[in-house]
């Protein structure tokens, strides 16, 4: 028996990690291994979800004016950012606080054509689920939840959208085509169907923040019901083969392709590539562990 | 953009100890509105000017999405 844990709880970050590279699940999302330090995309992400979601929570809940919402998001973008080190990233605090600008001028609040619906009484801002999977957990015989959190529920063009805004440094053609087998929309648009939302698909929002420019991209991406029935069944395929190589002992096995060498390289490379990693574990990891309910329930 | 940083710089420290207000929220996002007006009237020739997407450049790297389909690789046998 592992002494390692299997996780109870999923996301589309996880099973991303498992398809990639079973050793990079392993190291990831069992071990709870992460590079020392924090990324700066993440943290100038995180402070832009948050003050886009400041932002819309004051115009659609609290029916602050347009620039006052803006601005209270702006406020908590700033807050959030705090006083990180961005080093020599495109996105510094006031990038970021640019972007948010930025953003809410091109698609101001008033006349957005996505229009956030209201689900449950209130506007749809930050959709949150966590639903039980028909696969029980290897020790505990719980049921395993798979979990998620997007940007905003929108009404688009006669059609309900799950709608996610991504901050990158470049946007183009290829940006626009790398989403449509994302399974992480694939299951926002299958967790809105449990909710009762027959949604026709995501939208994702790019927004380009460069050290002189902005720019921005919607892309719509169709999930219909054949795509999402298939996300799922190779979903908890995959979560059973998981489970399977867990129960077994088995080593998890390493990709030896492209997962090595995307993004520039594996954050785990030089773990794979000696045959004792123990020395470089403490050097440059750290236990940091990734776990998706803790998100939602930071809300 | 100095003096976007410089405003974002001072309320970041207000932030850091408590007194940043909403105001001040308000007077960032109007610089940061003049400073996009006049990046967008700067004259021909800077890099306001939009270039075209880049196409795949010789020798690099494909991206797994410039790969012809399976079904197509079929139908040319």
């Amino acid at each position: 028996m592992n002494e390692i844990e299997f996780p109870l709880v999923w996301d589309s970050t996880r099973l991303a990690a498992l398809r990639a590279c079973k050793r990079q699940f392993e190291l990831g999302h069992l071990m709870s291994l992460k590079v020392k330090g924090t990324s700066v995309h993440l943290h100038a992400g995180a402070a832009f979800a948050h003050g886009l979601e400041v932002t819309r929570r004051a115009f659609y809940a609290q029916g602050a004016t347009p620039a006052d919402s803006v601005a209270q998001g702006i406020h908590a973008l700033i807050t959030s950012y705090g006083d990180f080190d961005h080093g020599t990233s495109a996105k510094s605090c006031e990038r970021m606080v640019g972007a948010l600008e930025y953003y809410f001028s091109e698609y101001p609040l008033e006349s957005d054509p996505a229009r956030i619906i209201t689900l449950g009484g209130k506007p749809a801002i930050e959709f949150s689920f966590a639903i039980p999977l028909p696969i029980t957990h290897p020790s505990t015989g719980e049921p395993l939840l798979y979990c998620g959190r997007f940007d905003a529920v929108v009404d688009y063009a006669g059609g309900v959208y799950a709608m996610d805004e991504k901050t990158t440094s470049s946007l183009g053609a290829s940006w626009a085509r790398q989403w449509d087998m994302r399974g992480q929309f694939a299951g926002y648009a299958w967790a809105l169907k449990e909710h009762g939302v027959e949604a026709a698909g995501t939208i994702v929002a790019g927004v380009s923040i460069l050290k002189t420019k902005y720019e921005q991209q919607r892309v719509v991406v169709p999930q219909p019901e054949w795509k999402i029935a298939e996300w799922y069944e190779d979903m908890l395929s995959d979560i059973q083969e998981a489970k399977a190589i867990y129960s077994s002992g088995a080593r998890w096995k390493k990709n030896w392709s492209e997962s090595c060498n995307s993004y520039g390289s594996c954050s785990y490379k030089q773990l794979c590539v000696v045959r004792d990693p123990a020395p470089w574990l403490e050097t440059y990891y750290e236990r940091n562990e990734w776990n998706p309910l803790k998100i939602i329930e930071a809300l | 953009m100095e003096d976007i940083r410089l405003k974002i710089d001072e309320l970041r420290q207000k932030a850091l100890a408590g007194t940043m207000t909403i105001e001040d929220c308000k007077e960032a996002v109007e610089l940061c509105r003049l400073h996009r007006g006049k990046a967008a009237v700067r004259p021909p020739g800077s890099e306001a000017t939009k270039r075209p997407p880049k196409g795949p450049s010789k020798g690099a790297p494909r991206n797994h999405t410039d790969r012809p389909s399976t079904e197509n690789l079929l139908k040319g046998l």
